[in-house]
């Protein structure tokens, strides 16, 4: 096969899944190793890119998937009747964004830092798909942990969970003056 | 105040208020003028018009740790050289760490709304080995375990559960079913009055009569007590019950046939 072929072929698979399919899963097709693979699909990435077509191809948890190009969104808007995303309210993105950068991590936890019962968010952030049980931890009581899904990484544009901006840690200058009272 | 009202529902919990009323009035968070912080939070909670307690309580939590780090600050400063633990040091830890979540709420906020503009197909055909992530196979996560392993956990697995002992429920024991019922007690003693129109009432029973035989029997006495169909005699407090049949014992259709103890 030739290089042009190998990219026809993922481009392809990408289509015809309409999920996110793993680097290994395409390697194994294809019958490369994961580098050369991803080396390829690279090259699909920019040739879409910078032929301003209509798909884009994304880098999501270890893989791939296919997606509609944003500078499109507006006008394909108008005939675009799939399901309308919904805002998360205040509250919600509250939750989110602990489990976000804390995952994985207890309800507990989450209303230590949030000050108020969380159940309610962190139910409605499972039933959306955006976090999901992974386990418990080995602490009395056995509390579910939560982690953040591929939902979430879709719905905020994120490659995986190493992708998340860095969040600013607090100054320590102002530290001296609590302990000069 | 209705407005107000509409107000406190608009944060999303106590450290949300907080975190507002400093930024509003530009408060060094390393330095929380906390007589003033607390006024305001006050304020802001007695505005609150439906104190439901569901709602309220988390609030008035932060309030009485608030109270009670200002009467701490009040107190006057031991003399010992040992550095004092500032009183509003764990609250600011807790600012600062829902702070750094605060900051993180805008940077998902953005993102998704830059997100929205990509959209994707439903998954339609289910293409399992294009789906499937990089799992052990059975042969991979067996290998290198030995019989012995395998006895090993097995016998640590039994020993877990012989020494799992429910502390409470290990102590209770089954409930039995009632043996002795008042209407067959009742109907025994009227056979038994037949027969002996006096009998003394420990003479009923044999020795390895239970507690619960005994009771349902006396329960059927005092029925037929009632009934007019016994009599009972005892002369001194705890001494022996005799009971002779009533006038009424043979009348089994009188006016109270119809209670709850009569299925003859």
């Amino acid at each position: 096969m030739k290089m042009n072929e190998y990219e026809a072929v993922i481009e392809a698979a990408l289509f015809v899944a309409g999920d996110v399919v793993s680097l290994s899963a395409l390697a194994d097709m294809i019958e490369m190793d994961k580098a050369t693979t991803k080396a390829i699909v690279n090259t699909l990435i920019t040739r879409y890119a910078n032929e301003n077509r209509g798909m884009r191809i994304i880098e999501i948890d270890d893989g791939y998937q296919m997606c509609t190009s944003p500078a499109c969104f507006e006008t394909i808007k108008k005939i675009y009747t799939g399901r309308e995303r919904q805002g998360l309210t205040p509250a919600l993105l509250e939750t989110l964004a602990i489990i976000a950068y804390k995952q994985p991590v207890t309800k507990g936890q989450i209303e230590e830092i949030r000050g108020v019962n969380s159940d309610h968010a962190v139910n409605r952030l499972v039933e959306k798909g955006l976090v999901c049980e992974v386990g418990r931890m080995d602490t009395p009581g056995k509390p579910i942990l939560f982690d953040t899904t591929v939902e979430f990484l879709r719905y905020f544009g994120f490659k995986d969970t190493n992708d998340l901006p860095k969040l600013k840690e607090p100054e320590m200058d102002g530290q001296m003056s609590i302990l000069d009272i | 105040m209705d407005k107000m009202t509409v107000k406190l529902d608009s944060f999303s919990g106590p450290m949300d208020l907080l975190y507002h009323l400093i930024e509003k009035n530009e408060i060094d968070i390393y330095d929380i003028p906390i007589a003033e912080l607390t006024d305001q939070y006050l304020e802001f909670i007695s505005w609150e018009e439906n104190k439901n307690m569901e709602g309220m309580s988390e609030f008035i939590v932060m309030a009485a740790t608030l109270i009670e780090i200002k009467s701490r600050m009040l107190l006057p400063k031991t003399t010992s050289d040992e550095p004092e633990e500032d009183p509003r040091e764990a609250l600011v830890q807790r600012l600062l760490e829902y702070k750094k979540y605060k900051g993180a709420v805008d940077i998902l906020a953005q993102r998704s709304e830059n997100a929205a503009k990509y959209l994707y197909r439903e998954p339609d055909i289910i293409i399992p080995k294009l789906r499937e992530k990089e799992e052990l196979s059975v042969e991979e996560s067996l290998n290198g375990l030995t019989m012995d392993d395998l006895y090993r956990a097995f016998r640590d697995v039994m020993i877990r559960k012989e020494k799992k002992v429910d502390r409470v429920r290990s102590g209770f024991n089954s409930v039995r079913h009632d043996s002795f019922t008042v209407d067959e007690k009742i109907v025994s003693l009227k056979g038994i009055l037949k027969i002996s129109p006096k009998v003394k009432f420990y003479d009923m029973f044999s020795q390895d009569t239970t507690k619960e035989e005994i009771l349902v029997t006396f329960l059927a006495l005092l029925e037929l007590i009632r009934r007019k169909k016994a009599f009972v005699e005892q002369d001194d407090v705890f001494g022996e019950i005799v009971i002779s049949a009533g006038e009424n014992l043979d009348n089994d259709d009188d006016a109270e046939g119809g209670d709850i103890y009569e299925n003859e």
